[in-house]
């Protein structure tokens, strides 16, 4: 330690003007440090510690005087990222020449050309190195000044970033462009590593191929990657490095052009989502357009949606129709085929019947949109199994049939990430598409449903048919063959029945074609006013009560029903009919108003009611109690008699206060 | 019933309608039978139940399946499980085309669909009978 003392103080005294020549002649240093032929040199002890350095070396690395750096650390001048490599050069040093990333003291980074040789100073060996900044060549008024200013200012003005980046990775100069781009000032960034404009994900990308241009495999390359902006949103670059090299071909510095293609980025992404949705539209709608059942559509869309969004779990809650509420089907779709993994969620759902808002499903159905919310947030029983399965996101989707929501769609996500509002009205698209299919089934369903009726009421009528035909038949059968055994009496019966039996069909016929020409009519256009005690007493003088029975009017004042006159009293007699034939001794009819704007007519009789059994299929065409004569088709008139006059009819009688038929009507006035 | 006895061969006619009824009591009287008449299925099997105490008064009967409360098949199936009434004569009789299972299988048994000739049931009738009336009336 005395020698460097010895040395420092030595140094301290001679720094401001170089001494002269040697005074020692094996001691050679400051001479040379002296002659420097390109400015710039500093005296290096093997240690690393600087002993001396000319006024050039001050100047360069922005020291006031020569006599401050001695003492200092070689290291001191060296950009952090390569003080590994340098030191490694003072230990073993080498006569070739070697590029620094350096460091002014005021932060300036610079990339010097360093010679060494040995020489002897104070008596020791030590290095000489002479540094040729690099970078500066075209900041000083040299032979090249005309065509340094030239690049300078093509550089400077570029209107697209461009930077200087030292081998080691170090931003060395960059031109106002890249500032604006990065939202930083040149100051911020001068001197950082280059790499620190990146993007997190995106920092290595380019470093295999900068590599590979310092090993010398070609010139430059052209990467897309992602840096972030200064206020932190990310922006999409094309960077175009070349590596400039020296005349002896080692690097000197690489010149990266940063080109802004975020927007072409979006694009593209942008693009790329609404080529995928495409896709899983036309996959929808394949599904909506050749699916034989709901089911099978569910299927693929499950599928499908699944495979769009990567959520790894969907199923189907179906509604229980006319009903708000919703129950688990047993249709799931694993996207990674793990079923282990979700099989307690599974079981949760498995009994787990919803009403109209209540769960994911309860809530999609109630708002009749697709609907998203955090997983596990409800307290339903699934909520906990949802949380043990690690689902954080759910989404649901209701499927519509004819504006009526069928089934419920739900998916799950790992992430609590509320899908974007496209997905979800793309959601909403599917839900209305793959409803088509329910709607077909539906259809297909009332179609087979309407021919089945048709079949019944064929049959029915052909067996109502026969039963008059079957006295008929056997009464001509007799009179055919065994005439003339008959005796007077006989033969009066046999025209008797004859007579009925023809009466009967005819009224037979008469009501099937009413009841036909009812249910194809289109109902009447304009209803008219009706005055409910004209009406009634109207009917009244139709259908007389026979002997026994008794009809007593309770009609408020003033009521006017909007209806079809005509229709209205042929309903009316239809039911008064009805109670002679199955009440007691006392009918009633009795209108008042319902509610804020309709009128209800009732006929009330006190017989025994209409038998249990009929109830579910009372205004169904051929619908009688055992004992009743007749077709079976008055009450099934009288229905499409009071809907075509604008009403509706419904039962509302009992065993124990008699038979209670209802119509409704609007209001009139 | 034995040929001897001049007394014709009584047919109970079950059906709930009175004019056929009428009618098929009408063809029976003309084919040389006495009739019973009753309406329904509880009726019918009433009247048979006398016929243990009174094995010979029905020889037959004639059965229309469409009936209100028990129907013609329930008669016919509980005829057979009474001694009395196992090997009387039925002819069941419906609108509906199709023959009942319960006839298939009954030798004593046969189907007339409605509407029909009254010959077809005085035929069906006379096989069914080993001593039917030998004359019309």
């Amino acid at each position: 330690m005395a020698t460097k003392e010895a040395t420092v103080s030595d140094t301290e005294r001679r720094g401001a003007a170089l001494p002269p020549r040697a005074e020692n002649p094996t001691d050679d240093a400051l001479a040379a440090l002296a002659d420097a032929p390109a400015g710039a040199g500093a005296v290096v002890h093997r240690d690393g510690d600087i002993l001396a350095v000319n006024p050039a070396f001050a100047d360069l690395f922005g020291l006031d005087d020569p006599a401050t750096a001695t003492g200092m650390r070689v290291l001191d001048f060296v950009a952090p990222e390569a003080r590994a490599r340098v030191a490694a050069y003072i230990t073993t040093p080498t006569d070739e020449p070697v590029f620094h990333d350096c460091l002014r003291l005021d932060g300036i980074p610079l990339i010097v050309r360093g010679e060494g040789r040995s020489v002897v100073f104070a008596g020791e060996p030590a290095r000489l190195t002479l540094l040729t900044p690099v970078i500066d060549e075209f900041r000083t008024a040299d032979r090249l000044h005309e065509s340094s200013e030239f690049f300078r200012l093509a550089f400077d003005h570029a209107p697209i970033g461009k930077a200087l980046v030292s081998p080691e990775g170090r931003i060395l100069h960059l031109n106002p462009a890249l500032c604006e781009l990065m939202g930083f000032e040149a100051a911020q960034m001068l001197g950082q590593s280059y790499n620190a404009l990146s993007h997190p994900d995106d920092i290595d990308a380019g470093t295999p191929y900068a590599l590979g241009l310092l090993q010398g495999s070609g010139d430059s390359y052209q990467i897309e990657k992602r840096y972030l902006h200064a206020n932190g949103h990310v922006i999409w670059v094309a960077i175009s490095v070349s590596l400039v090299r020296m005349l002896d071909g080692s690097p000197r510095y690489f010149i990266a052009q940063v080109e802004d293609i975020t927007a072409r980025r979006d694009a593209e992404t942008a693009l790329r989502l609404e080529t995928e949705r495409f896709r899983l539209m036309q996959t929808v709608a394949e599904a909506a357009n050749t699916a034989e059942d709901p089911d099978e559509a569910y299927t693929t869309v499950l599928a499908a949606v699944c495979a769009h969004t990567g959520w790894p779990l969907a199923h189907v809650y179906r509604r229980i129709a006319g009903e708000d509420l919703l129950e688990p089907s047993g249709l799931w779709h694993f996207e990674d085929g793990d079923e282990e993994e979700f099989l307690d969620f599974v079981v949760a759902t498995a009994d787990n019947m919803l009403v109209s808002g209540v769960g994911l499903p309860g809530l999609a159905f109630a708002a009749r949109r697709p609907t998203w919310l955090i997983a596990g947030t409800l307290s339903t029983v699934r909520a906990e199994a949802a949380r043990h399965a690690g689902l954080r996101g759910a989404t649901a989707l209701p499927v519509f049939a004819h504006g009526e929501v069928v089934a419920v769609l739900e998916f799950f996500s790992h992430d609590a990430d509320r899908p974007d509002d496209a997905l979800l009205e793309l959601l909403g698209h599917v839900g209305t598409q793959i409803g088509r299919v329910a709607e077909r089934a539906q259809a297909r369903e009332q179609a087979a449903a309407l021919d089945e009726a048709r079949a019944r009421f064929v049959a029915h009528a052909a067996h109502e048919l026969r039963t008059p035909l079957a006295t008929l038949r056997t009464v001509a059968g007799l009179l055919g063959s065994r005439r003339a055994q008959m005796t007077e009496a006989e033969l009066a019966e046999c025209c008797d029945l004859l007579e009925r039996q023809g009466a009967n069909l005819d009224a037979l016929v008469d009501d099937l074609l009413d009841l036909s020409r009812l249910q194809q009519a289109e109902r009447p256009e304009a209803l008219r006013a009706v005055a409910v005690d004209e009406w009634v007493t109207r009917a009244l003088e139709v259908a007389l009560p026979p002997a026994g029975v008794s009809v007593h009017r309770v009609l408020d004042a003033g009521l006017c029903v909007l209806g079809d006159p005509d229709r209205l009293n042929r309903a009316l007699v239809n039911l008064l009919a009805n109670a002679y034939r199955h009440g007691g001794p006392s009918v009633t009819v009795r209108a008042e108003r319902d509610g804020l704007d309709a009128i209800v007519v009732v006929v009330e009789d006190d017989g025994d009611g209409v038998p249990e059994d009929l109830l579910a299929d009372l205004f169904e065409p051929f619908t009688r109690s055992d004992r009743s004569r007749g077709s079976g088709l008055g009450l099934a008139i009288t229905r499409a008699l009071v809907e075509q006059a604008g009403g509706s009819v419904t039962y509302r009688g009992s065993s124990d206060q008699g038979a209670r038929f209802v119509m409704r009507f609007e209001e009139f006035g | 019933m034995s040929g001897d006895d001049l007394l014709p061969p009584r047919v109970l006619v079950v059906e709930d309608d009175p004019d056929h009824r009428r009618a098929l009591a009408l063809t029976l009287h003309l084919g040389g039978y006495t009739t019973s008449e009753c309406g329904s299925g509880e009726d019918a099997l009433e009247q048979l139940g006398t016929n243990i105490a009174k094995p010979m008064d029905i020889d037959a009967v004639v059965l229309d399946i469409r009936l209100p409360g028990i129907d013609g098949v329930e008669v016919l199936t509980q005829m057979r499980a009474q001694m009395a009434t196992r090997h009387v004569p039925v002819v069941l009789i419906s609108a509906h085309t199709s023959k009942p299972n319960a006839v298939q299988r009954d030798e004593y048994a046969r189907f007339v669909p409605k509407p029909f000739h009254p010959d077809q049931l005085l035929g069906q009738l006379s096989e069914l009978l080993p001593d039917p009336p030998r004359n019309d009336r």
